[in-house]
Formats: structure tokens, sequence, C-alpha cells
């Protein structure tokens, strides 16, 4: 080993800038207070999260208000007409006395069909 | 004056007295913390950012840090540690091919602007890049940072008798390659 440490001097090849080590200190020292301070958390940063659910919230329930009352007002009004229909009374009452002739129903189609359809249906 | 590493350990556990106690930690340790690290990475800028992480893991740690190891054999596992993960890393980016990072650190030796030796030492440096990962670690350690068998033992946590075999081998190695290099360059 000797020889080896006699051949080739024991010096260190290496540098660095100048004043590095001078600096080294307060540079550590700063990046370990840079970690350990915790981050400013600004009021609007702290409730963002709230804030967004809260949104969500409030956009589903005047989604709610909007939209349920038309689905649930058809859904009761074909419901009452359904009662009505088969209870016999209201407006949409069934004439089970409707018997009409060859000529009325004609007359209906007529007022009803257009000519081409007639034609087509002729064709078929 | 505080001039032992078990008196700084008190300090720090000393209310208000932590940063003080981590000043003169900093002050005792950064240099030759900062070489060990240079010789593994050799990269100026690396070294400085890997040690910067080191004394942050230090920081973090030093609260709980209890005499099972000395002090600064604890630091230097640390530094160690995240010098070859680093390593590891830019081995990874190379597909792992150990030919490959030793070209990578060959190039980073001969292009470095803090690289004042001359030209043997830098052909000795060259050849200590060609060794194993453990056998250049372990020749650092000893030829350069002067720790002794014992201590480099406490680090790396290898027997004594390993370290001196592996030291051993690497300086023939680095014989060897001088020859070589001495051979091609006549």
């Amino acid at each position: 080993m000797e020889n080896f440490e006699d051949k080739y001097e024991k010096k260190n090849p290496f540098t660095v800038p100048e004043g590095y080590f001078d600096r080294l200190t307060e540079e550590v020292m700063e990046r370990v207070k840079a970690e350990r301070s915790p981050r400013r958390i600004t009021l609007l940063n702290a409730i963002k999260p709230y804030l967004g659910l809260t949104a969500m919230f409030v956009f589903a329930w005047v989604m709610v208000q909007l939209i349920a009352p038309r689905f649930m007002d058809s859904d009761r009004m074909l419901k009452q007409e359904t009662e009505e229909l088969l209870s016999g009374t209201g407006e949409a009452e069934l004439d089970v006395n409707f018997n009409p002739t060859g000529d009325e129903i004609l007359e209906y189609l007529s007022d009803e069909v257009d000519d081409y359809e007639l034609l087509y249906a002729d064709l078929y | 004056m505080y001039n032992g590493d078990k008196e700084i350990i008190e300090l720090f556990h000393v209310q208000g007295k932590k940063e003080n106690a981590f000043r003169l930690l900093v002050n005792r340790y950064s240099e030759k913390l900062y070489w060990h690290i240079r010789k593994i990475v050799l990269n100026h800028e690396d070294s400085n950012d890997i040690l910067q992480n080191v004394f942050l893991k230090v920081w973090q740690g030093l609260a709980e840090f209890r005499y099972e190891a000395k002090l600064y054999t604890w630091m230097y596992r640390i530094a160690t540690n995240e010098s070859l993960n680093f390593l590891d890393e830019k081995k990874r980016k190379v597909h792992g091919y150990a030919v490959e990072i030793t070209e990578m650190l060959e190039n980073t030796l001969e292009s470095d602007l803090y690289f004042s030796g001359d030209r043997i030492q830098l052909e000795l440096q060259k050849s200590v890049l060609r060794l194993t990962e453990r056998q250049r670690l372990i020749f650092n350690m000893k030829y350069f940072d002067d720790m002794t068998y014992e201590e480099i033992a406490e680090v790396l946590d290898v027997a004594v008798g390993t370290l001196k075999a592996t030291y051993h081998n690497a300086v023939k190695k680095i014989e060897e390659n001088m020859r070589l290099m001495d051979s091609l360059t006549l």
C-alpha cells in the first residue's frame, strides 16, 4: 500500500466555487428554515374545497327545485286523467254508445288524412 | 463553547436552542460530508443538492437520534445512501447499464470545471470509476477520506475483514488500470 500512496500523490483534485464553504452553513440553515416554516395559508385557500362542495350542493338543490315539480305535476295529471277515465267521471269520458256509420268514418278521414296518404294506402 | 457531538445533541434538545445546535453541527460536518458525496457523484452541483438533502434528513431525524451509533457515522450513512440513490436514479435513466453510468461519470470528470488535478490524478480518478460501486466507495473512504476500517465498517455495516480484502482488491485493480492507461498513452 505504501508503494501505491508514494506513487500517486494523495491529493484532492476536486475544487469548489470560491467562497462555497464560507456560505455553506448559512445556505443549509436557510433551506432547513424554509422546510420547517409552515406554508402560508390564505383564508380563500383554506375554504376553497368547502366552497366548491357548497356550490355543488346549491346547484343540485336548484336543479331539483326547477325540474322535479314538472315531472311530479305531469305524473299527477296523468294519474288523475286515468283515474277519471276508469271511474267514468271528468271531461275525458268514454262514450260506450259511440257507433259511427261508414259515411261518418269516411267524412272524418277525408278531413283528417290528406290525399297523398290515401293514394299511398291504395298502392299497397 | 460546544465541542463534542454529545453536547451538540443535548443543546438541540434545549428549547429555543435547536437552531444554534444545528448550526454547530452543520459547521462541523458540512465540509467532510461534502467531500464524501463529491467523490461518489463527482459533480459539484449534484453534490451540493445532495448535501442539502442530507442535512434536511439530519434535521428531521436528530430529535430521535439515540447514541446507538456515533453521530458522524449516522450522518455519513445518510450521505452515502443519498449519493448512491442519486446514482441509482441516473442508472435507471440509462437503462441500468453499469458501463454507461461509468462513461457518464468519466464525462462528468473530464468536463468538470472544478477539477484541478493533473493527468495522473485524472487517470487515477478514471481508474477508480472502473471499480465496482462497493470497491469505489470503500477505496474513497479509506484512501481519500482517511477513515479507519472500523469507522468504514460502522458506516457501511460491513465486517472489517471484508473491507480489508475489498480495499486490497480495489488497489490492485486501480494499479492494473493505471498500467493499461500508461501503455496506451506511450
